[in-house]
């Protein structure tokens, strides 16, 4: 159970020669939320609303400046996240996992995909050494649909969706019990988006993972989740079950959201072109 | 909408291009036919790598010295855009035709301001203009795309705009010379939702106050369904269907027509009740396109003779109005060798661009082995093409029959 009790964070601007007094902006603030073990925790907002941050908090990747984050693992442990010394942060890697937006820019386009797997177990108390290693490397591999033979592939080789495969299997291999997911589909097309989805759906149901998933996309985050929160300027400014938000937003802001999404549009009496779509 | 009888902007036909790369031809657009008709909102859909932004390059001549672009016909309201002089070309671009690119923040130089790059723009299309005429000139346009304090605005820079507002003033320059055609190629991809509603809204209203010609290129079909008249969906660099929106969206004809709209999320759905639908495999491979339809890997109702060569794009109206006679399927592979002959070159040799042909599309067989009948549907006007038909899919006979205004 991974829980955020007011946490905020702020970011110094970058103070121009002449700037005499250090200018923050607030990223993050006073955001408090709750994600039960074996849920799907949904964030949506637009650019800049905080979402990355939040998730970035949540995995110890920033620090707040005020406010407390703790995991607790399936053994009851209680971790206090982002204030740890080293060898809990290591110990920390192995419950929690996060794969990035694009992974274009997230895999390092020299390394093969069995380093790639590697480095995502090295720094874990789980290493024990290159050859386990490895066996888990190739089992994460094979979660994701991906196979043996693309271990020596370096990630040009492979198409956006594969590549969003080996940085989910980068996560995989420390067997974590949370991963985060930030923006996971967003740079990919539609069709490739829902293989990822139902990837993702079957590892979670297998596996029996938590999920705290970001998107600015309002339809795939109301699908996917069972909770959802909406954030804006760096606050959590709604928070309700999916389909609950899906049907029902309370917020003026998630209306707004809502009114904006896209929709096909429907002629009035075409029962049969309605169904259909 | 336009007159659909009245002679198009652009007319283009038989579009190909080809990068020449180091690992072999490249090709992007393997056959386009389009046409742009004025104050019509034509969407041209399709995933990454379908050759949509290639073909909007391709119609004003922006492509790389290493593209080799062929096209039969790529006219400007009659012009040969293929064989036109550098001074005309430069008139075209930008003059008569403006274009709005995806992301704002790198289609601007930081170091100059909006009235610098703005006053730039105008006096390449209007050298007669006095600095005092190019300011005024320059305040009614961003006035005209709706930012506020325009005077004050333009001495601001680049990075000094949010996204949304930047291309609004991307919009400004592409308006700058009063054009007849503005090609928008994922002009709201990189903004946030609320943005890109706001962006879309301007399109339109400048469609209506000027008689644009819009080319609204975009991934999402939901959102290119709400703005186009006309819609142009692409995969593997060539069109797999095309017609009026309501047409496309409401009975879509091409399997990947279907799937994309099967692949759609619309909100409200969750997944404890709906599956998702995933369109199985990757895109293919533009250094190494198979003869075939480029989608038979992924359809659900690819035939064996979908692999051998592609069917061709085939008005609706043409064979429908005939009896509604379709290249019926033929099923097993022993009767494919009585079948029609492929209808179109072996890949490697000649030009990938597509032949003209008036034969007729496929029809795939349903399970039970039925053959899709021709009936009528109020097509709302509009010539519909397609490549093949699903089985049980709705084919138009009546040619012309422009009674309903399409909804959107």
């Amino acid at each position: 159970m991974l829980t955020l009790d007011a946490v905020s964070k702020r970011f110094a601007l970058k103070a121009g020669y002449f700037a005499a007094a250090k200018r923050h902006v607030y990223a993050v603030q006073e955001v408090s939320l709750r994600i039960a073990a074996g849920e799907t925790y949904g964030l949506v907002g637009e650019s800049g609303s905080g979402k990355t941050t939040t998730a970035r908090l949540a995995v110890g990747m920033y620090r707040p400046d005020s406010g407390a984050i703790t995991y607790r693992d399936r053994a009851g442990e209680v971790h206090e996240v982002g204030r740890s010394g080293a060898r809990a942060r290591r110990e920390l890697r192995t419950r929690l996992a996060y794969v990035f937006q694009d992974p274009a820019r997230s895999l390092n386009p020299r390394m093969r995909v069995e380093s790639i797997l590697l480095a995502g177990l090295r720094y874990t108390t789980s290493w024990r050494g290159v050859d386990a290693g490895r066996a888990r490397a190739l089992e994460a591999l094979e979660a994701v649909g991906l196979a043996a033979r693309h271990l020596s592939r370096r990630p040009p080789d492979f198409s956006g969706g594969q590549r969003q495969r080996v940085a989910i299997a980068r996560a995989l291999i420390v067997q974590p019990e949370t991963i985060i997911c930030d923006e996971i589909v967003s740079a990919l097309d539609v069709s490739i988006r829902s293989q990822i989805l139902e990837l993702l759906q079957r590892l979670r149901r297998e596996l029996g993972l938590t999920l705290l998933f970001i998107s600015h996309d309002l339809a795939v985050v109301t699908y996917f989740c069972d909770r959802v929160g909406v954030m804006q300027g760096g606050r959590l400014v709604e928070e309700a079950a999916a389909r609950e938000l899906a049907t029902n937003p309370r917020h003026d802001y998630t209306r707004h959201l809502y009114a904006a999404v896209p929709k096909l549009p429907t002629l009035p009496g075409d029962a049969e072109g309605e169904a259909a779509i | 909408m336009a007159d659909p009888h009245a002679a198009p902007l652009y007319r283009v036909t038989g579009l190909a291009v080809t990068f020449v790369t180091e690992r072999g031809p490249l090709h992007a657009v393997r056959g386009v036919d389009l046409e742009i008709h004025s104050g019509t909102v034509v969407g041209l859909v399709g995933e990454s790598g379908s050759g949509k932004s290639v073909t909007a390059q391709a119609l004003l001549r922006l492509l790389p010295p290493h593209a080799r672009t062929n096209a039969p016909r790529l006219l400007f309201r009659g012009q040969d855009v293929m064989t036109m002089r550098p001074a005309a070309l430069q008139r075209l671009r930008g003059g008569r035709v403006g274009m709005i690119f995806q992301e704002p923040a790198r289609s601007f130089d930081p170091i100059y301001s909006i009235e610098h790059s703005l006053a730039e723009t105008l006096h390449a299309h209007r050298p007669e203009l006095d600095p005092e005429a190019l300011h005024a000139r320059s305040v009614a346009l961003l006035e005209e795309v709706g930012i506020a304090d325009a005077e004050r605005r333009l001495a601001s820079f680049p990075h000094q705009f949010s996204g949304g507002m930047l291309q609004r003033v991307m919009i400004a320059h592409a308006l700058a010379a009063d054009p007849e055609v503005l090609i928008a190629d994922e002009p709201t991809t990189a903004l946030d939702v609320t943005v890109q509603a706001q962006v879309v809204d301007l399109l339109l209203s400048l469609r209506a106050a000027r008689g644009l010609a819009i080319l609204f290129i975009s991934h999402d079909l939901a959102l290119v369904g709400q703005i186009a008249d006309r819609l142009v969906v692409m995969y593997g660099g060539l069109v797999m269907e095309q017609g009026p929106a309501a047409a496309v969206l409401h009975a879509p004809r091409h399997p990947y027509t279907r799937a994309l709209l099967d692949a759609h999320l619309p909100l409200g759905v969750h997944y404890s009740e709906q599956p998702l639908h995933a369109i199985p495999g990757t895109v293919p491979d533009p250094l190494h396109p198979e003869p075939g339809c480029p989608f038979a890997p992924r359809c659900a109702v690819a035939e064996a003779r979908c692999a051998r060569a592609i069917p061709p794009l085939v008005n609706e109206h043409a064979y429908a109005s005939a009896g509604g006679a379709l290249e019926p399927s033929h099923g097993t592979e022993a009767s494919i060798a009585d079948g029609p002959p492929p209808t179109r070159p072996a890949p490697g040799k000649g030009s990938y661009a597509e032949p003209v042909s008036s034969s007729r599309p496929y029809a795939h067989a349903q399970a039970g082995g039925a053959s899709t009948q021709a009936v009528v549907h109020s097509a709302a006007g509009g010539i519909i093409r397609h490549r093949c038909v699903l089985p049980g899919a709705k084919v138009s006979a009546a040619v012309g029959a422009a009674t309903e205004e399409p909804a959107c």
